[in-house]
Parts: C-alpha cells; sequence; structure tokens
C-alpha cells in the first residue's frame, strides 16, 4: 500500500474543513451550511468547490501534511478565491478554468505565508486570499472572453430559479420584516464572506454559527456592535456597508481576537472592543487607496489587526495571566475555555519547564515575592530560604557564626536541566550581621533553561561553586553551597527566575513545577505554585512504580477487559475485552486510542505528573472512565497526600445546561467539575508493594453537588490498573494490562 | 522553716583556686524537674528508683537529626533501633514521627508487627534467624539483612518452600579505620566475600536484592568512618549496577551516632567532644553524593540510629539510701538504683544530680547501688556534693539500652513513665511485682 493515500474520510472532511475554516472551526454541520448558501449562486458555488478540489489535491499530491489537509487549512483561502472569482463573472468554461488557475497561485501562496508566518508562530489567515483575488480582479477588465456577472441585480430570477415561488415568498418575508438596519447590514456582512448579497446567507450562516459556537456567535455580534457603535460616533455612513463586502472584516476579527486564538474570557472581549475601531479606521482609509485601483480591500483589516496584536502579544516578556494564546487548539472556542478553565498549570506550552526547589529537604520561605526586605520592584518575583527548627529558630547557639546557622553549608541544586550561563565562586562570606553591597549577589549561578528562562541562585558559600560556565547540567544537581555572601546579613539562599542571563537581571513571574507543601505534619502538593512566605516546602521524591506505570509509551498496547454492572443499555455497552493503543499525532502529542470504539484521551506527563488533557469519544467509552479517573495523578511519593483539579465541564455536561453556559462562559461559570484524588497508598519510600488512590469527580451548578462519581484505583508493581467507578446504580471495572 | 542542713565535718585537699585544664569547676548542676514536672512530684507519684522518658526531647531529637540528614541528601529514611528501646509506647513515638523499625530477632520482628508497623517497613538484622523467623519475616516481605552464607542458604531454602520472593541485602563488614573492626557480623568488604555473596544472591531465583547494610560499630566518635564505609558502599552499589544493570534501592549505614554521654576514661565530656547529627551527616551524602553513583539513581539513605536518637529522653529518678566513709576515707553513697536498672553504667560516666540545692562544697565520692554484689557500682569516683538519706537524685542520659538490657535481679524492676507532650505523664510499663514474676514460674508438684 502506497504511503500517500487518503481515506474517503480524509477526503470528504478536507473538503467540509475547509469550507468552515473560513470561521476557524472543524464543524461539519457548519460546513453543510456554508456549501448550501455557496450554491444560492451556482457560479460561485461551483468556483469554491473548484477551487477546494484543486488546492487540497494539490497538497496531497505534493506531499503536504495531511493532518493539516484534511483540516481544510490547505483548502479555506481557494475557496474564498474561487468564490470570489465566481462571482465576478458569468459562469463558462473560461470562469472555472480561471479559477482553478487562481486556485493554483492561492495554494502555493498559502503555503508560502504558511511558512513565513509560522516562523514567528502566526496564522496565515486569509492573506494568501487577498493576494490572488487582487490579482485576478486587475487582470480582470483584460480577459474580455469573461463576462463580469451581473447576478446580484435581478436577485428575485436568481431565487426562483433555485426554488421557485415559495422561496421567493419566503425571501420577501424575510427582506419586508428584517427592517433594522443593523440586523440587515449584519447579514449582509456575513453573507458576504461567502460573496453571497442576500439577507437569507446571512442569516443560515449566523444560525449555522450558533449552532457550532455560542460564544463565536456572540462575538459576531459583539464585533458588529462596537462597530455599528463607533460609525455613529464618529459620523461614518453605516449603510455603505450593505453593499460593499466589507463589513465582515468586524465579525472575524472579533471572532478572532475574542475566541479561537486567545482562550476567550472577559479580558478578549475587553480588547474587542478596544480594537474594533482601528478596524473601522483601517478599513475605511484603505478602502480609499484601494479605490484608486477600484479594488476592495476584502479583508485586509482584518488580516492586519489580528497579524499585528497576535505578533505583539507574543513579544510579551512577562509570563501573561491574561490574552493568553490558546495552547493547544481544540477549535472551538468553549472547548479552549473550559480547557484551560480547569487548570491552566496543566498546560505544557504555558510552562515549557518543570522547575524543582533548589535544595533538599524542608526549608522555610523567609522573604517570598513582594517581599518586605529586598523583593520589590523589578526584582519582586523572588524567594529567600532558610532552614528552621521545629521552633522556627534558624540557628543554634549564639547565632554568631555562620556555622550556627541551618542553611550554612547545605547542598543548592539546580532547579532544572540547563546550561550554567553565569557562575561566580570568590566573594567572601560576610561576618554575620554585615552585609556587602559592592556585589550585591554575592557568589551565584545562573543558569539557561529555555528561551527568556533563567533561574539564579545567589549568595553561595565561598569557593563552593561546582559549575562554571558552559556546563551542561541536570535537574538536581549540586551548583553550589547555601552561604552568606553578597548582601547577605546571615546565611540564606535566594532564587528567582529571570528572563535573561545576566546575574543583575530583574525577575519574572514564574513558578515551581512541583512541591510539598507541609501544613501541620501533612502535606499537598502544589503544582505550578508560587510558594510563599512562612510556607515550609520540599520536594517530592517520585515514586519509581508509578513513574513506570503512567510512562505511556507510542507504541504501546494495554489489553482491556471491562465489566459493568448496570440496568442501563448504554453503560453495559463498553463491557468486553478490547486493545488500547498509545500513539503520537503530529503536534507530537501522545494520547491513548480505543481501538474498539475509537475514543481518544489526549495526555501528557512532564516527569512530576501525568494529567489527561482531552478526551474525544463518546462517554460509554471505558477510555472516558481512565480519563476521568487518572485525569492528573502526581509521579512523587506521598501517602495520605491529595490533589486536586477541575476537569473541563464539557466532559460532563451537556444539553440545555451546557447550551447556556457557552452563551456566557467567558464572563462565569455556573457549571464545575470538581477532582479530588486521594492518594491512600503509595508504595512507601522503596517504591513497593501496591498502589492505592481513589478519585472523586463532582459535578457542581452554581456550586451545589448535583453528582458524584466514586473511582478506586489500584496499581500494582506489574503496572496493571485496576480501576473500579460506581454512580447512580452503576458500577463499572476496568482492568488495564501491558499486552505483551 | 526547714531545718539547716547538717553537714558532717570532713578534712580534704584544698583544690579551690587551682584551676584545671578548664577553669575553675563550674556550678553544681541540678535537676530539679524534667519538662516541667518537679522530680519530687514524680516520685511520689511513682515510688522510687522510677524511669522518666521524655516524648518532647524524643521528637526534638528525631526532628534535629532528620533535618540534619533530609537537608543533605535527598531520601532518607530512619529505622528504629528496637534494641536500644523497644517498650512499645517509645516505639511508638518513633514510628509516628515516621521511623521504620530495626529488629534483629524474631522476638523484635513480632512486637514491631504488634505495633503495628507495616511489615515491608521493617528490616530484619541480626545473626541469629531461625527458620520460623525467616518465614515470618518473608510473609510479611520484611527486608531481611543477610549475616552470613548459612543464613542465605537457610533462606534460599524458606523461600522455595513457600514458594515466595524474599526482599534481601546484606550485612557488609569493612575496615572504616575504627578499631576494633566489627567484622564477626556480616561479609567482609575488602576481601571480596561481600562481592561473593551479592553474586550468588543476585543469581537467586526467589531473592529480590534491594539494599546494602553496615554497622561499623557503636559510639562512634569520628563522623570520618561513616564517609569510608558509605563510599565502600557506594562501591558496591556501582558495581552491582555494572554487572547487573540492577540499581539497588537503598544504602543502610546503620546505627552507631556517639550520644552526649561521657564514655568512661574519657578526658572530656561526651557533650563536648561527640560529632552532631550534622556532622555525621554531612561526611555521609558528602560521601554518597559525590561517589560514582549518578544523582538521579541515587539510593535511599537508611540510618538505624539508636543510642543518639533516645539516650537524651531518658532520666532515672533514685533516692540516696545512706552515706559511708570508706576504710580508706573515702565518701561513700548507696542509692537505690542500681547496675541491674543501669547497664550503661558499665560504659559512662553517668551523669548523677541533685534535685535540689545543694552546699556548694563538692567532694569526690564513689556512688553504689542497692546490690549485695561488688560490681554494684553506679559512679567510681564523682565530685558530689554532701546529701542525706531520702535525697532525691537524678540520673541523666539514660534513655538508651538500658530498658532493654536491665536485669531483674534481687529487686523489682521498676515504673516507667512518659511525659507526654501536653506535659502529662503515663506509667508506660509498670513496676513489676511477685505475681507477675512468678506467674512465668512452675513449680513441679512433689
Ligand atoms: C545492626 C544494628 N543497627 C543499629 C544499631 C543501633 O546502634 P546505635 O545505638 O549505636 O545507634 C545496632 C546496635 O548494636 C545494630 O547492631
Amino acid at each position: 500500500m502506497k504511503n500517500n493515500t487518503l481515506s474517503y474520510k480524509q477526503i470528504l472532511s478536507s473538503i467540509l474543513n475547509s469550507y468552515s475554516q473560513v470561521f476557524f472551526s472543524s464543524s461539519k454541520l457548519l460546513a453543510a451550511f456554508l456549501i448550501l448558501i455557496s450554491f444560492f449562486d451556482y457560479g460561485a458555488g461551483m468556483g469554491g468547490l473548484i477551487a477546494v478540489l484543486i488546492a487540497n489535491s494539490l497538497a496531497w499530491v505534493l506531499g503536504y501534511n495531511k493532518y493539516l489537509l484534511s483540516s481544510g487549512l490547505y483548502g479555506f483561502n481557494a475557496l474564498l478565491v474561487g468564490l470570489g472569482v465566481g462571482i465576478l463573472f458569468e459562469p463558462s468554461m473560461q470562469l472555472f478554468l480561471l479559477v482553478a488557475i487562481s486556485a493554483i497561485i492561492c495554494f502555493f501562496l498559502t503555503i508560502v505565508f504558511q511558512g513565513v508566518l509560522g516562523k514567528y508562530g502566526l496564522p496565515f489567515l486569509s492573506v494568501p486570499f487577498l493576494i490572488t483575488i487582487w490579482i485576478v480582479e486587475l487582470s480582470g477588465v483584460n480577459l474580455t472572453a469573461l463576462n463580469i456577472s451581473e447576478r446580484g441585480i435581478f436577485v428575485y430570477n436568481e431565487l426562483y430559479a433555485l426554488g421557485g415561488q415559495h422561496f421567493v415568498d419566503f425571501y420577501d418575508f424575510l427582506e419586508n420584516n428584517i427592517t433594522s438596519s443593523f440586523l440587515r447590514i449584519y447579514f449582509h456582512s456575513l453573507g458576504a464572506i461567502f460573496f453571497q448579497a442576500h439577507l437569507l446567507a446571512g442569516i443560515v450562516i449566523s444560525l449555522g454559527l450558533l449552532i457550532y459556537s455560542r460564544i463565536t456567535f456572540v462575538l459576531s455580534f459583539l464585533g458588529f456592535s462596537v462597530a455599528y457603535l463607533f460609525y455613529n460616533i464618529v459620523g461614518i455612513e453605516f449603510d455603505s456597508l450593505g453593499y460593499t463586502f466589507i463589513g465582515f472584516n468586524y465579525i472575524l476579527t472579533a471572532i478572532a481576537i475574542g475566541g479561537y486564538f486567545l482562550v476567550p474570557g472577559r479580558v478578549t472581549f475587553g480588547w474587542v472592543i478596544v480594537l474594533l475601531p482601528t478596524v473601522v479606521l483601517i478599513t475605511i482609509s484603505t478602502q480609499q487607496i484601494f479605490l484608486m485601483f477600484k479594488l476592495s480591500p476584502y479583508s485586509l483589516p482584518f488580516n492586519m489587526v489580528v497579524l499585528m496584536f497576535l505578533y505583539a502579544l507574543k513579544l510579551r516578556e512577562q509570563r501573561p495571566k491574561h490574552l493568553v494564546e490558546t495552547p493547544v487548539q481544540l477549535g472551538k472556542p468553549e472547548k479552549n475555555l473550559y480547557l484551560h478553565s480547569g487548570n491552566t498549570k496543566r498546560f505544557p506550552s504555558a510552562y515549557p519547564i518543570s522547575a524543582s526547589l533548589p535544595f533538599y529537604g524542608e526549608w522555610t520561605i523567609n522573604q517570598g515575592h513582594n517581599g518586605e526586605h529586598t523583593h520589590k520592584g523589578a526584582w519582586r518575583h523572588a524567594w529567600d530560604f532558610v532552614i528552621t527548627d521545629r521552633n522556627g529558630k534558624q540557628f543554634k547557639g549564639s547565632g554568631d557564626f555562620h556555622e550556627d546557622y541551618f542553611c550554612f553549608g547545605k547542598a543548592v541544586l539546580a532547579s532544572f536541566e540547563g546550561t550554567v550561563v553565569e557562575a561566580i565562586n570568590d566573594i567572601p562570606d560576610n561576618i554575620i550581621g554585615d552585609i556587602n553591597t559592592k556585589n550585591n549577589w554575592g557568589n551565584s549561578v545562573v543558569i539557561k533553561h529555555a528561551e527568556y528562562i533563567y533561574s539564579k541562585v545567589s549568595h553561595l558559600k565561598y569557593h563552593s561553586v561546582e559549575v562554571k560556565v558552559g556546563d551542561i547540567i541536570k535537574q538536581g544537581q549540586i551548583v553550589g553551597r547555601c552561604g552568606n555572601s553578597g548582601r547577605s546579613p546571615y546565611p540564606h539562599l535566594h532564587f528567582q527566575f529571570q528572563a535573561t542571563p545576566y546575574i543583575g537581571s530583574t525577575t519574572i513571574d514564574y513558578p515551581f513545577g512541583h512541591f510539598l507543601l507541609k501544613e501541620e505534619n501533612k502535606y499537598s502538593l502544589k503544582t505550578f505554585e508560587i510558594p510563599q512566605k512562612d510556607q515550609i516546602v520540599a520536594n517530592p521524591s517520585k515514586n519509581e512504580m508509578l513513574k513506570n506505570a503512567l510512562h505511556f509509551i507510542p507504541g504501546q498496547r494495554l489489553k482491556v477487559t471491562v465489566e459493568v454492572e448496570s440496568d442501563k443499555d448504554k453503560w453495559q455497552k463498553q463491557a468486553g475485552t478490547f486493545t488500547w493503543l498509545v500513539e503520537t499525532d503530529v503536534f507530537n502529542t501522545t494520547y491513548i486510542r480505543c481501538e474498539k470504539d475509537g475514543a481518544l484521551a489526549y495526555l501528557h506527563n512532564n516527569g512530576d505528573l501525568h494529567y489527561f488533557t482531552n478526551f474525544i469519544g463518546a462517554k460509554n467509552s471505558a477510555l472516558y472512565w481512565f480519563f476521568i479517573t487518572l485525569f492528573k495523578v502526581p509521579i512523587g511519593f506521598l501517602p495520605n497526600s491529595k490533589i486536586s483539579d477541575s476537569i473541563q465541564l464539557n466532559m460532563m455536561f451537556g444539553g440545555v445546561l451546557k447550551f447556556l453556559q457557552d452563551f456566557i462562559s467567558p464572563i462565569y461559570l455556573f457549571l464545575k467539575v470538581d477532582y479530588n484524588l486521594n492518594i491512600k497508598d503509595a508504595g512507601g519510600i522503596l517504591s513497593s508493594g501496591d498502589i492505592e488512590m481513589s478519585a472523586l469527580i463532582t459535578k457542581k451548578i452554581i456550586g451545589r453537588k448535583v453528582k458524584e462519581f466514586n473511582c478506586e484505583l489500584k496499581i500494582n508493581q506489574q503496572a496493571e490498573f485496576d480501576i473500579t467507578i460506581n454512580f447512580d446504580q452503576t458500577n463499572i471495572k476496568i482492568l488495564c494490562q501491558n499486552e505483551l | 522553716m526547714e531545718k539547716l542542713k547538717y553537714e558532717k565535718p570532713v578534712i580534704s585537699k584544698i583544690t579551690a583556686g587551682v584551676p584545671n585544664k578548664f577553669g575553675l569547676s563550674a556550678k553544681q548542676k541540678i535537676i530539679s524537674e524534667i519538662d516541667g514536672i518537679p522530680v519530687s512530684k514524680l516520685m511520689d507519684e511513682y515510688g522510687s528508683p522510677a524511669f522518666i522518658i521524655s516524648e518532647k526531647t524524643i521528637r526534638d531529637t528525631y526532628a534535629e537529626a532528620k533535618r540534619a540528614f533530609e537537608t543533605r541528601y535527598p531520601k532518607v529514611q530512619f529505622a528504629w533501633s528496637y534494641k536500644t528501646n523497644y517498650l512499645d509506647a517509645v516505639c511508638s513515638i518513633f514510628h509516628d514521627e515516621g521511623s521504620w523499625a530495626e529488629v534483629v530477632s524474631g522476638f523484635e520482628l513480632e512486637k514491631a508487627l504488634s505495633n503495628g508497623v507495616n511489615g515491608s517497613n521493617i528490616i530484619f538484622n541480626g545473626p541469629e534467624k531461625s527458620e520460623e523467623d525467616l518465614t515470618l519475616a518473608i510473609n510479611h516481605n520484611a527486608c531481611i539483612h543477610i549475616d552470613h552464607f548459612d543464613e542465605l542458604y537457610l533462606l534460599i531454602e524458606t523461600t522455595r518452600k513457600l514458594n515466595k520472593k524474599a526482599r534481601v541485602a546484606i550485612r557488609v563488614n569493612l575496615d572504616a579505620g575504627i578499631y576494633p573492626i566489627w567484622d564477626r557480623f556480616g561479609f567482609n568488604y575488602e576481601n571480596g566475600e561481600a562481592w561473593n555473596a551479592i553474586n550468588r544472591i543476585m543469581l537467586a531465583e526467589n531473592l529480590e536484592m534491594i539494599g546494602l547494610h553496615t554497622h561499623i560499630g557503636t559510639y562512634i566518635m569520628v563522623a570520618s568512618a561513616y564517609a569510608i564505609a558509605a563510599t565502600k558502599l557506594s562501591n558496591l552499589y556501582m558495581a552491582i549496577h555494572r554487572k547487573f544493570d540492577h540499581w539497588l534501592k537503598y544504602i543502610d549505614l546503620g546505627g552507631g551516632f556517639a550520644s552526649k554521654n561521657t564514655l568512661k576514661g574519657a578526658y572530656m565530656p561526651g557533650s563536648e567532644t561527640c560529632p552532631t547529627f550534622d556532622e555525621y551527616a554531612e561526611a555521609i551524602s558528602n560521601a554518597i553524593i559525590s561517589s560514582e553513583i549518578p544523582h538521579e539513581n541515587l539510593p535511599v539513605l537508611f540510618l538505624e540510629t539508636g543510642r543518639a536518637m533516645v539516650d537524651d529522653s531518658g532520666y532515672l529518678l533514685t533516692t540516696v539510701i545512706a552515706n559511708k566513709r570508706s576504710t580508706l576515707g573515702r565518701r561513700t553513697m548507696v542509692i537505690d538504683a542500681g547496675v541491674n536498672l543501669l547497664f550503661t553504667s558499665f560504659w559512662y560516666n553517668l551523669g548523677v544530680y541533685p534535685s535540689k540545692e545543694v552546699s556548694s562544697h563538692v567532694e569526690e565520692s564513689t556512688i553504689y547501688g542497692p546490690l549485695c554484689m561488688n560490681i554494684d557500682v553506679i559512679r567510681d569516683a564523682i565530685n558530689f556534693p554532701s546529701s542525706k538519706v531520702g535525697d532525691q537524685l537524678v540520673i541523666e542520659r539514660v534513655g538508651a539500652y538500658n530498658m532493654t538490657q536491665w536485669m531483674q535481679f534481687i529487686t523489682f524492676r521498676p515504673n516507667v513513665v512518659l511525659i507526654d507532650l501536653e506535659g502529662k505523664t503515663h506509667i508506660i510499663r509498670k513496676k513489676e511485682n511477685l505475681d507477675s514474676l512468678q506467674s512465668f514460674e512452675m513449680n513441679p508438684k512433689r
């Protein structure tokens, strides 16, 4: 079999997605709506379809990424070109030839812009379309064999041809009853995205958007309303939008920025409001310029503003709390939001390194972020650590000598792997009470972990630094000893993350990947959090058995046996014996795929934690229950400890409740799914014996518990998972073993 | 007003004003209360003699030791050495703090299990393990530290009979620069015996080799000896990895840290000369970390610290029975606690202190126990203030080994009392009586 074959399913989805991709979607239903309206005009419809087929075939034959191909990413620009060219001229053989040529130009432009903009991590949006359509339009007058289309002028004739008298009556009804110029122009603008000049197209598209995504629907209105308001305030004539293919810029910009490329929320909605007047101005001004060439700027304003904004966001130095780029694009704003709302910290892209504490044992934070002594201003995101005894004292005896201090001379470790970029070793330790303001930081080591992520340890002991510049070091390796050099009146360890490689660099707000927080002799595991002043913290040690069991390796096959006790047929269906496969996708994300029902569970393991990021499939798949039970499991050894998170709500809620939630989701989430994992037995410090855990999953509406799922989990030395899930009158038992 | 104490006139050589090496003798130390409870009250309630154990001291000492090691080494586990003090109440405190159990006999193993210790958290040491003991250990998945080849053969045989796996380590004896070398226990490092044993174990079907153990001796006064021991075990650890591609799980450096008691014949007090937990920890951690072992494969470090962990927490309260003068004119004193209760008095110059203000005049004296045996000497020579019959004295640092090695001899063994963290007292071992002793006896009818 040839490697480059496409399944029927892939071909179909590459066509459908080329349509829905115009709205950043991969909804088949929306695609159906869009194809339908594209054929309101035969020439445009045909032109679009031909262009999609040509672009997609090129992508396939030339061997471009099949995943992107079936996502419609190679087709949607060509589609727009096909629609645009198709509507420009009367349908004829020559027209379709022109469409084909344009589609080819557009395809290569797509590839070029994908490459160029991709380097900056930016989407190519509809830039390829813009260039192509201008090329065609500018040459249009010279293409004498093609007749400029007169369609759009005799709308009724066309409608009649399409659907007979009833259709015409229906259209009339809409025309007569939708009188608000706001609504009319909104629908016209939506239709204009598909080069359709009548109301009906816009209505169908907006219905499609509503069904596909509530957030997108709301955003389309928001964007348009802001533009409308701005037009009124500054006195631009709004009705002009009715007959230019321009108004959709406001809609698309709002969708792109408000919900798609960024995780939707109040802040992104706010920025939509801020940015739209800019889009209006760019629209008006570019129209003036393009008029000289008898061209329309089409989606140029949208492309300019979105690219500019996304690029600007990427250059931020501080780790963003708001306006977060969608870490994993799930193709639907709601999904992106729900995935993100649980625990933003789960995402590998949000926190590229998972740093551990730079020492052995339990240390106390003597000064935290925004500390009262020295952690101020540009250096506010730092920690000072000391060791204290049970009574909170840092030293024994009189405290007059270095050696009296518990932390003095203790090993200081690399918090993550990296390269040493700075190492200072020859500043003497101060006598207790003195400070050295000439060499503020004292003996220090700066390690580069990733682009823009460095860590620095300071005030190290004189001549204790064991690494030199250029050394490549591992996480947990000793770099020096805690001391009292620099601006340090008594021995302590200063630690900070920074974005640049210098001793004096300012700090960045970056968390430790995982640590134990001591709370009255109990420990709780914190992930990607900032430890606070006076807290006592330590590194968890790993459980080798758990580490092994949760290390799902692509190619691995798991034999799964499921038993179900339930009076519901729905649940009983998942019983049986079958296989799960561990695989990776084009983005190198690992997932487990069920051979029986095709369900997918995406996972990530950062070495300290295993977590599932997403699940695609039906709820009555055993993999679904595996997904929720093992949603987030620490690999650190910690009997009697707890970890909490929340599961994305769309995994457990559906129907009307979720539909309503979608509308207001960027503002408020009233649905919630809590995940609480209790580690009962973790096999001890030698990682021997079975591991026992229980997960409690609680569905909540406005904070009120509505349903609970009890999941008991046992993992043994052979890395076999034994899971029992209880809810209502249903009991599901899953035994999962390595297939040999 | 109490009548002033009568002091018998004595003539003694004047030493005042002639400072010895450490300057003038310090003021007489007095122990009038333990964890805030007056000694007199304790004796009123629990009689004389009585052992008193301070829970607070145990926990503080444990925390200090734990901090010393855990802030220097990533994975540390203490195992409470039962033989040092296996009163259930004491063991429970250690287990509550997170300590495993280290046992050296079937009896101790049973005791640890009955204290609720998970079998897999028990280290089974010692040269004498019967098939019965081994069976119990295997069934509870304890870590069995093999002492000699005959034990190894017996163990292989036993696992075969039970058709079960055993988790094992070997005890290694080695030259750590300490005299005498305790080479009677375990397999020798230097002559290759240990490596030999490891090879046999690695090939044995039912044995899972998980660790290496050594115990270089007790009351070791130089921390560097541990560095040598740790380095040698680290070498074996790496050799096993190289040959068998197998990472052991732990290295166990045994016990042996000196307590603050002063050894007989020592010139300086133990509290001044013995290494601190920090010094032992520094030596051991540095040795393992700077060995060839990659840091991500560092083994768990086990410690079986006994005396240094518990000595300070124990006190013996006793009463003066008589004052005498020996024929040589030396002052002697008889107290109601003898060497049958104070096994450690054979090694240490135990600290004996008055519980009340006394005269500043001290005289070199000998303190005898109440037994009618010549060996019953608690202190040969101690500068002690004059005291009268009925005076209550406190002997400190007696928490280790005394309550396990004591003998029922001539008298009953006294109450052992624990002062808990709230300052409440509890009898944790009742004073023996005739019934309790006779309950084991059988008198054949004639
Ligand atoms: C094997 C073993 N471990 C630990 C100990 C406890 O030693 P120490 O009380 O000297 O700390 C002993 C005592 O002899 C022992 O034999």
